[in-house]
């Protein structure tokens, strides 16, 4: 990875499960579309994964770390010096995807969309909505229980992998490809990118739900691609040949998807 | 509601379904808490709703309103004026999700800022995004398999998903939540009633509504957590309804009851 122009970015940690792109994923491809170093903790090292849960998957913990305010769950990040460039104080830890994104948004110039103040909103709106859909394609195999495996709620799951794949996914994909019409139109985005005029986390944290989709769903989104070809062909081609990331997606830091969010069960695509 | 003490607030607009508490309530509650003017838009007039619907629900839509992007679902926020021109003029802004609207209004609402500087608005909406995560476990309670069934139709399922959530889930929010009042109290001034920072914040607003819903939907499992989660459940809850506007608001009608949203009663869920 090349190195940002201005010194004075703090080396980011992510806090995450090691092995999976997982939430984790969205985070990294932030870093590496900016091409910012960091260290992926849990992948890093063998110890890694223990300073991850000790940080944040200790239930009893009335601190992360470095005196900051607990975390739910992983992904954190972990920011040496506050984001201070003057270098002394202490490590910011901050959680839930979401928010690390608006961090990372606001804190890599690359990543800024324009439109001022709107933009910013506009992005996270867009943000949230793909974390949404993330969530509910984890429901489609853990439809009734968080805690135990698919093949203990299979019945539920092919229930609910059909009414994710007929009613909610299309409703996501329209959505995401009127934001991107909308930006043709009105925010010189050229049908690329989804807010803005240049790749923002908008884009790179629905780029890979989409991605996460096709290796869940392949059948149902093959067939989707007739639908919407600008979104599923066009836009997710283009981010894929980005900066950073087109460098990133051919390397050995992008994991392969096993046993996370998205997971291949045949017997949940469409037939 | 008193006048804000700076005239160049807008007037916000929600825009959310009309007739029950949902996920309007999230920023109804910062809205009322910061005692600042605003249009509930589908509950102020019959054709109000028409409006949220066009705004924001319509499956072709290429702009939500006033040029701004498409909206996914309600709730949104719309400010007149862009939200940042006291002069008036400009276009009106209107952004969406619940998270970002709460975001939006914490930093232009100074009664609501979290103290901490730049950590303490990521350290707010981290438990923000928490409770709202939460809000949506429950939802699946009742809909854990298809989102546009009714209930009757996934009872078997949603008994299920309803022991995982309340047996396993909820003690794990209720233990996070009380984690972080507890290091607010320790380290940041909280005195055990704040959950970030040392006065009201949209954590506390956000988090105290998943609390009062789940003792709405599951009153016998929140009446056996209240033994493990005292603080939580009783000082935190019963401080958060006496704070300057929540109180006025919580006994007028704008505070809609529960009914058919997120937080139902259906017996068979609860514990038993």
């Amino acid at each position: 990875m090349s190195q940002p122009p201005s010194t004075a970015l703090p080396h980011y940690e992510l806090l995450y499960h090691p092995g999976i792109p997982g939430r984790g994923e969205f985070i990294r491809l932030a870093l590496e579309a900016a091409q910012t170093p960091y260290t992926d903790l849990s992948n890093a090292s063998p110890s890694g994964y223990t300073t991850v849960q000790q940080t944040c998957m200790s239930p009893k913990n009335l601190s992360s770390s470095d005196g900051n305010p607990p975390v739910f769950a992983p992904p954190a990040l972990r920011i040496p010096g506050g984001g201070q460039s003057e270098g002394g104080g202490k490590a910011l830890v901050i959680a839930q995807t979401p928010n690390i994104l608006w961090y990372l948004g606001e804190k890599l110039g690359v990543l800024a969309p324009g439109g001022g103040e709107a933009g910013r909103y506009h992005v996270q709106q867009v943000v949230l909505t793909a974390l949404d859909l993330n969530n509910e394609v984890h429901d489609t195999h853990h439809p009734v229980a968080v805690g135990k495996y698919y093949e203990e709620q299979r019945e539920e799951a092919l229930k609910k992998a059909k009414d994710v794949r007929e009613t909610r996914i299309p409703k996501y994909l329209s959505y995401f490809d009127r934001v991107r019409q909308h930006n043709e139109r009105d925010g010189g985005g050229q049908g690329k990118y989804l807010v803005g005029e240049k790749l923002s986390i908008a884009d790179t944290t629905v780029w890979q739900v989409l991605d996460g989709l096709m290796f869940a769903f392949p059948k149902e989104m093959e067939a989707r691609k007739k639908e919407f070809p600008e979104l599923l062909g066009a836009f997710y081609e283009n981010v894929k040949q980005e900066g950073g990331l087109k460098d990133y997606l051919s390397s050995k830091r992008r994991l392969p998807y096993s046993m996370g969010v998205f997971r291949y069960y045949k017997e949940l695509d469409r037939q």
